[in-house]
């Protein structure tokens, strides 16, 4: 295989990079306007005279030619201005700099959940050497991996809040115990998949043929385990997360409505509710390049992580 | 397991399959052309849902099929804007104590127009009660109109709501009315932890439209007149008020030793109370409908003047509004939101979810998005007039989830509950009694809303058919509807107005 220079290949990532940000922000702008319902009604609600709805229509440029919104919305977020929400009629950036920590926050709890749930806790496991206790995780996890989140949610509240009483059903950000529920809800489907996914992976690569020639040379069993086993299972659970990423995304609109917190998932419903096209396709926007920044970390990892894909192995 | 039983999914399903299964016995053949319902999944999804079920199922005992349209918030009224359905099941709810708030869409030159309802004879009708020389001629008017919207029935009246609240120990001082306000002032209990089920959508008096906001709102900025729990008007920033030369103008005296909470800290004045008003027609606000029999409000609109020549701030203790005809309604559409009070150094891009400004007993200390928290204020001036101080902090959240809710009540994490629907199962015997407690009182309020169907009266068969829509009010049974569904906690209706709007006694 040609090597190409690094600069060459840097460029090439940045360039798609960019092209996938033009993508969705097209696309975004497309489905959105496109989406049936006038925003200026739906703002401003049936009482509101003809008057007043076409006075509103005007200020938010709504009724010049879709491709001139089209290249105004381009220029002026190429600028860095996202401009303002037609409902809450404040600042975009405000608001998603307001409700970005938190969802942020969220995300990022539950991705460190399950991790430790589908990938560190079997790896114990497989070290103290108890194969029976991989087995029962998976079997715990699969349990409540048939849940989708938001059924899970609201059974999660009535149980630990409403019956048990163990943690506040009113989410408060400054509340440790409040982030209990809505980090396990968001982090346990994805966990359970993952864990199969790896466990599979783990079960399947102890018995391949190099593991069997590194044991048959007498290399020790924790560095075949290390080197031969563990890191080339590890590639599945990888591939898998990276086309699984956007069920975060989603899962935060149905996790922070159930438990009333203030993110961005909840401002995205918000703004579908309300057709509010000057606040979701910056959404989209935001979402999109969260999306594709973990993803593009998500697959160097994964380069990093399997020796399969390491050319200088080639 | 009751938790899981209140869950509106579960609550659902069981509706569904039951009534599955009282339908299969009886099913006569289906006479009357087949019916199409469309309703909104995104606004009280619980009880809109069940609600067209149990109209499917009641109409088809009496031979008429329905087909259920459960559509998108959006596509609900993107559909009724284009006259693109046959029947729609509807809410409508007003923000001031006016027959008029119902009648608005039938007249044939209303912005938005549910029914596409249009009749000369009703227009000339609603225009004559708009007009009317004094408050008993409006009525009269009104009355008349509702008659006949009532017999052609573009819209079919099913019932009138009530809120049943759970309030806490030391909570019985709160106060709400027909409309939906809320009011905090008299409780005793020094932190107060409420709750609203929608979302907000602007804490700017001048665009608060849907409830939520409407209920932040109005805990920090105040009208000039308000509505009592019994209906009548009473001063508020206005100590009183009259309709002077004809019924062309009405002079307000505006109450001495209010202040304004926040940095602008001054006393109110006329001239706080005509750039509120004049904000609120500049910002587009859904409310700026209601100044439009105010003189010099057209051409302000149209921006050929700096100011509304009718909001007259004659002396700073003097406002007054000039009509270009009489407009009894006028006093009505005051008690908006929209027509309350900020000072004068408002722009019209304030933010108004960092701070409050207004002169109402809380002051917003912080908003997030979904919790609005709120201190007493201090220099309230109505405080001299009651029995004991403000609560300390007032907490307003955001709760969509019904089970959230409840969790919450149970905890003691929230103090008043507005029991939605689904949980209705959990404080109410079969028979629509209270469960009684010692924790707890609970209190029910009579909402002066609607809930209906209503049909496009441009579509055919059923809009341009009076029998048969008659049939189809005929063939309900409202008082099985309203037992099924609130335990009773209903008021059946028969006219589009609720009748207790016609009060004269004002």
């Amino acid at each position: 295989m040609r090597r190409s220079s690094p600069t060459l290949v840097i460029l090439q990532r940045v360039g798609f990079f960019v092209l996938t940000l033009w993508t969705i922000l097209t696309i975004s702008f497309l489905c959105v306007y496109t989406l049936p319902g006038d925003p200026a009604r739906l703002i401003l609600g049936q009482r509101a005279s003809t008057q007043t709805v076409q006075a509103f229509r005007l200020a938010a440029r709504l009724d010049s030619p879709l491709a001139i919104q089209y290249g105004n919305f381009l220029v002026r977020t190429l600028r860095g201005d996202f401009g303002e929400s037609l409902a809450q009629r404040r600042p975009v950036a405000a608001l998603v700099r307001e409700r970005a920590g938190t969802t942020v926050l969220l995300v990022a709890l539950s991705f460190a959940l399950m991790a430790f749930l589908s990938v560190g806790l079997p790896i114990l496991f497989a070290i103290v050497g108890s194969p029976w206790w991989t087995r029962a995780l998976d079997r715990v996890l699969t349990l409540f991996a048939v849940a989708p989140s938001y059924v899970l949610g609201v059974v999660a509240v009535g149980l630990f809040s409403g019956i048990l009483g163990w943690v506040p059903a009113v989410f408060d950000a400054t509340r440790p115990g409040c982030w209990v529920l809505p980090v396990f809800v968001l982090s346990i489907y994805p966990a359970a998949l993952l864990a199969r996914v790896f466990h599979r992976a783990l079960e399947r690569n102890s018995h391949s043929l190099s593991v069997q020639r590194a044991r048959a040379l007498g290399f020790p069993n924790s560095d075949v385990f290390w080197n031969e086993v563990l890191r080339v299972s590890l590639s599945a659970p990888l591939a898998t997360l990276v086309q699984g990423i956007a069920f975060f995304v989603t899962g935060t609109f149905f996790v922070e409505s159930v438990f009333g917190i203030a993110g961005l998932g909840g401002l995205a419903y918000e703004a579908v509710r309300n057709k509010d096209v000057a606040l979701l396709v910056p959404l989209c926007l935001v979402f999109g390049t969260a999306v594709s920044i973990l993803s593009v970390g998500l697959d160097i990892g994964l380069r990093l992580a399997d020796p399969r894909s390491r050319s200088q192995h080639a | 397991m009751t938790i899981l039983l209140s869950n509106r999914r579960l609550f659902l399903v069981c509706l569904v399959l039951l009534s599955v299964g009282c339908s299969r016995n009886t099913q006569p053949p289906s006479t009357g052309p087949q019916l199409s319902l469309m309703y909104n999944t995104e606004e009280q999804a619980t009880e809109k849902t069940v609600t067209a079920q149990v109209i499917q199922s009641q109409l088809k005992e009496k031979g008429i099929s329905v087909t259920l349209e459960p559509v998108t918030n959006a596509v609900f009224y993107d559909r009724i804007a284009k006259a693109d359905y046959q029947a729609a099941l509807a809410l409508w709810y007003v923000d001031y104590d006016d027959p008029e708030g119902f009648l608005t869409d039938f007249y044939s030159k209303a912005g938005f127009r549910m029914a596409k309802y249009s009749n000369p004879t009703y227009d000339d009708l609603y225009e004559r009660g708009l007009f009317a020389k004094t408050e008993k001629e409006k009525l009269q008017r009104f009355h008349e109109a509702t008659a006949l919207v009532d017999r052609q029935l573009p819209w079919i009246p099913l019932y009138s709501n009530s809120e049943l609240f759970v309030l806490r120990k030391g909570t019985e001082g709160f106060v709400s009315n027909a409309y939906q306000y809320y009011d905090y002032r008299g409780v005793q209990k020094s932190d107060l932890r409420v709750a609203t089920d929608v979302e907000v959508q602007s804490l700017d008096p001048a665009l608060a439209y849907d409830l939520a906001s409407k209920h932040i709102v109005t805990q920090s900025y105040e009208g000039l007149i308000a509505l009592a729990p019994d209906g009548q008007l009473v001063p508020m920033l206005a100590t009183d008020w009259r309709i002077v030369r004809d019924g062309n103008q009405i002079d307000f005296h505006l109450r001495a030793g209010v202040h304004f909470q926040g940095k602008w800290n001054h006393a109110l004045t006329a001239s706080d109370v005509k750039s509120s008003f004049e904000r609120m027609l500049r910002v587009n606000s859904p409310y700026a409908y209601i100044f439009d029999q105010v003189e010099g409000v057209p051409a302000f609109k149209e921006k050929k003047a700096k100011e509304v020549s009718g909001f007259v701030a004659s002396a700073p203790g003097v406002f007054s509004i000039r009509l270009s005809r009489p407009f009894p309604t006028m006093m009505e559409w005051l008690l908006a939101p929209a027509a309350y009070i900020v000072p004068r150094e408002t722009s019209d891009k304030f933010d108004f979810t960092k701070e409050s400004v207004g002169t109402g007993p809380f002051v917003l200390k912080s908003w997030d998005g979904v919790q609005a928290r709120f201190d007493a204020n201090g220099n309230y001036w109505a405080q001299a007039q009651q029995s004991h101080p403000l609560p300390r902090t007032l907490s307003l959240r955001v709760m969509k989830d019904v089970n959230t809710q409840f969790a919450a009540f149970r905890q003691g994490e929230l103090d008043i509950l507005n029991i939605p629907l689904a949980l209705f199962n959990e404080f109410l015997e079969a028979d629509g009694s209270v469960r009684p407690s010692s924790e707890y009182s609970y209190r029910e309020v009579k909402l002066n809303n609607l809930k209906f169907i209503t049909f496009n009266m441009q579509k055919a068969p059923y809009g341009r058919d009076e029998a048969l829509r008659r049939r189809v009010s005929e063939s309900l049974n409202r008082s099985a509807m309203v037992k099924q569904l609130f335990k009773g906690r209903a008021r059946e209706a028969t006219s589009i107005v609720p009748p207790e709007m016609f009060r004269t006694n004002r």
